[in-house]
């Protein structure tokens, strides 16, 4: 099932020269609710973004901006009581045109389809390896499972694909590290094994939910670079979750910027680092501290704090922390989105801002907003 | 703690006088945990948590002490606070220009030393008592190590609570009412209290979101100045300690591998490992990906070191000298600008650091 053996440079060109080829997921318009006793918690109000096939989508945002929650929803693993209240999750596990296109927001819970999705075209890993390995189970058992469900082999050949597996994401001596229990490794090697998992069905989709989080940066290192090698090799697309702009830098074909369960910018990855347009965006990127530059200096901040889950903000919902409020506007609607690009109403760069929507002088507008950087 | 600790030095031989501006000086500092074993709990091994380390923090300067999980940073931290006594080694403070040595202090003796050294630590979840109202928190340290009356203590933590940033009428509220970021405010206003001389901030802001770690460091660069604060400041996130030290020092395995000004270190590195550590921390920018050096392996083991240099498996510009013999502690720089690093070849190697550099790096990749 694997659409594979396209190199990068090729899959890269080839989806600049035909953008027509559909992507292989697309989200659109996707509401989650969690309806808790004193109140409803809006994760998801309204998420859209594409995913090109074989490249990487960096998701990135804050604490409670809803990126895990958009992972679990693609996976259908809400945990309670979270549900879906409308939209779309479309995925298409075969890169031809022709191939079949599954809603995967609409599927029944128990349907045969989501188990065999789940099975065998998307995987996802975790934060944190401990908590998500069996500490009871040889690592070579949880693999081989994934093995067996996922490509329908037997125990022995199992073995086998986990020995192989192992060893490619890079762990020595697999033939003995295959009997170890989970807490025998180190912990690059744990999320080693976690990965060498989720490839066990050759998944079109890899979602790494912060897979880099809990690890130093020198085996930081060694994970992402682990990663981009697999998707060259394999040609499978990846949606990485992170709180962290450097990560997603060094990772990302295309960044979505969440702020409250909301993608607020969407762009290229050089795109959104070198023409950052949304005021959130900004901010962001300017807290991040610069290691380059010499002296100490104070670091940006954004002002305020990510308002409390049950609040419900009108409008914007980033209006009572931006910095360039416009009452009457922001604090009454929604924004739209917006294309910013470099080429006019292309839908390759676009911001949920009203800065960019207000019907002022264009050149204006746009002038103002680019060189006014976030402040403080 | 079940090894014997070695007689106090004090009494073998007077401690030389402290350097001028030295306010805190640290020699020789060795914690080790006991490894135990078996019903009998026999002693096996140790953790080598912190393994002779030799520094010294200048008054109103920040020192940023960087290292990966295991390195033993937070150790060093806590004995200098004197949260863990030492298993060897001598930890002074400068008192009107003379020298008190604390490893050892037990009693009215660390009280005296507590009022001058307070830590805030890393998770402001975990290090509030969730059962206590923020005045309780922050004036525990007043109840503790002062003789205030109540109506004092309730005067001096809307004081504080007014310097950290919060609103004194939340004095009554419970730490749950509060974001991570406004938490760790409290944890501030509970440090700062007692009005010491040194903070020691164990990954103060590792916990918190991005926007929000800029507001407590620039908060607690505010807090230094107006108060005269010395920081220690632990931390594992090297853009962070970038922003906030005047001079870092790079841990390893329980060993300081490089200590100098922050600006030199990231300019010039002189120790493989802190070249490495530089070029792995990902930079929010597109561009800067190439210049990455992979380390092999993973940190060594602290209770079952290499022998040699502790990096050494990991070095590429690793020799058999490396194997052999421990690098020693010394100065690369000049006696202003002190450059300590312990490698053999810190002298020939030319190490790469990411300071402005890499703008030019970048544009050609």
């Amino acid at each position: 099932m694997a659409n594979q053996i396209v190199g990068p440079e090729e899959r890269r060109t080839e989806h600049q020269a035909s953008s027509n080829q559909a992507p292989i997921l697309s989200i659109r318009d996707l509401h989650v609710d969690f309806r808790m006793r004193n109140g409803v918690v809006r994760a998801l109000h309204g998420v859209d973004f594409d995913l090109a096939a074989g490249q990487t989508l960096g998701l990135v945002g804050e604490s409670g901006c809803g990126k895990s929650v958009t992972a679990q929803a693609i996976l259908r693993v809400i945990p309670d009581p979270g549900e879906i209240r409308k939209g779309q999750i479309i995925f298409r596990p075969s890169s031809r045109s022709s191939g079949r296109e599954i809603d995967i927001a609409a599927l029944p819970p128990k349907s045969p389809l989501l188990n065999e999705i789940r099975r065998e075209h998307i995987s996802l890993i975790f934060q944190e390896p401990m908590t998500s390995l069996s500490p009871v189970h040889t690592i070579g058992d949880q693999i081989g499972e994934a093995c067996r469900l996922g490509r329908s082999v037997s125990r022995s050949e199992a073995r086998d694909q986990s020995i192989e597996l192992l060893r490619r994401v890079g762990i020595p001596r697999p033939e003995q590290r295959i009997d170890r229990y989970t807490f025998e490794l180190s912990g690059g090697m744990r999320q080693r094994a976690m990965i060498a998992m989720a490839l066990a069905s050759d998944p079109n989709l890899l979602i790494a939910d912060e897979p880099t989080t809990a690890i130093d940066v020198t085996i930081q290192a060694q994970i992402l670079d682990l990663l981009e090698e697999l998707q060259q090799d394999t040609g499978m697309s990846l949606i990485m979750i992170t709180h962290d702009l450097g990560v997603v830098a060094s990772v990302a074909d295309r960044v979505a910027v969440m702020y409250r369960g909301v993608v607020i910018e969407d762009a290229s990855c050089e795109e959104l680092f070198d023409n950052p347009k949304h005021p959130y965006t900004r901010g962001l990127l300017s807290s991040v501290p610069d290691l380059t530059t010499p002296g100490k200096s104070d670091i940006a901040t954004i002002r305020g704090t990510v308002p409390h889950p049950f609040a419900v903000i009108p409008g914007c919902e980033f209006h009572p922390r931006c910095d360039h409020f416009m009452e009457g506007v922001c604090d009454v609607r929604f924004p739209e989105e917006t294309p910013v690009g470099p080429r006019p109403n292309a839908s390759d760069h676009v911001t949920r801002c009203h800065l960019y929507t207000v019907e002022k002088p264009e050149e204006e507008s746009d002038g103002t907003a680019a060189t006014a950087a976030p402040r403080e | 703690m079940a090894q014997p600790r070695p007689q106090h030095r004090e009494s073998d031989h007077p401690a030389p006088p402290m350097n001028n501006g030295d306010l805190i000086e640290i020699d020789n500092l060795k914690k080790y945990f006991p490894i135990q074993s078996g019903f009998l709990r026999r002693h096996v091994g140790d953790v080598r948590a912190v393994d002779g380390v030799t520094f010294s923090i200048r008054r109103g300067e920040t020192l940023g002490l960087v290292g990966e999980s295991g390195c033993g940073k937070t150790t060093t931290g806590r004995l200098i606070a004197r949260i863990f006594e030492p298993t060897d080694g001598s930890i002074r403070i400068s008192t009107n220009g003379d020298a008190t040595d604390v490893a050892s202090l037990r009693g009215e003796g660390l009280h005296d030393y507590w009022r001058r050294v307070q830590v805030i630590f890393q998770d402001p979840y975990s290090s509030l008592n969730p059962r206590r109202t923020v005045s309780q928190i922050i004036a525990e340290p007043l109840v503790c190590l002062t003789e205030m009356s109540a109506a004092e203590r309730r005067d001096r933590v809307g004081e504080l609570l007014e310097l950290v940033g919060l609103d004194p009428r939340h004095a009554e509220r419970y730490p749950h009412a509060f974001s991570g970021g406004q938490r760790q405010r409290i944890g501030i206003a509970r440090g700062i209290a007692l009005n010491p001389e040194l903070l020691v901030a164990d990954e103060a802001v590792s916990a918190l979101d991005v926007s929000i770690q800029g507001q407590i460091i620039n908060l607690m660069v505010r807090l230094q100045r107006e108060l005269e604060l010395t920081y220690l400041f632990v931390s594992h996130d090297l853009g962070i300690v970038k922003h906030i030290s005047d001079r870092i020092a790079v841990m390893y395995v329980g060993k300081l591998v490089e200590l100098c000004s922050a600006d030199g270190m990231f300019r010039r590195p002189r120790h493989p490992y802190t070249e490495a550590l530089l070029s792995a921390v990902p930079r929010p920018n597109p561009k800067a990906k190439a210049a990455r050096i992979l380390l092999p392996g993973d940190v060594a083991d602290p209770a079952n070191k290499p022998p040699g240099c502790p990096f050494h498996p990991r070095c590429r510009y690793a020799q058999e000298v490396c194997a052999q013999d421990e690098p020693e502690w010394r100065n690369v720089g000049d006696e202003e600008h002190r450059h300590l690093v312990a490698c053999h070849f810190a002298d020939t190697l030319e190490l790469k650091g990411v300071l402005q550099a890499e703008t030019t790096a970048g544009t050609t990749q």
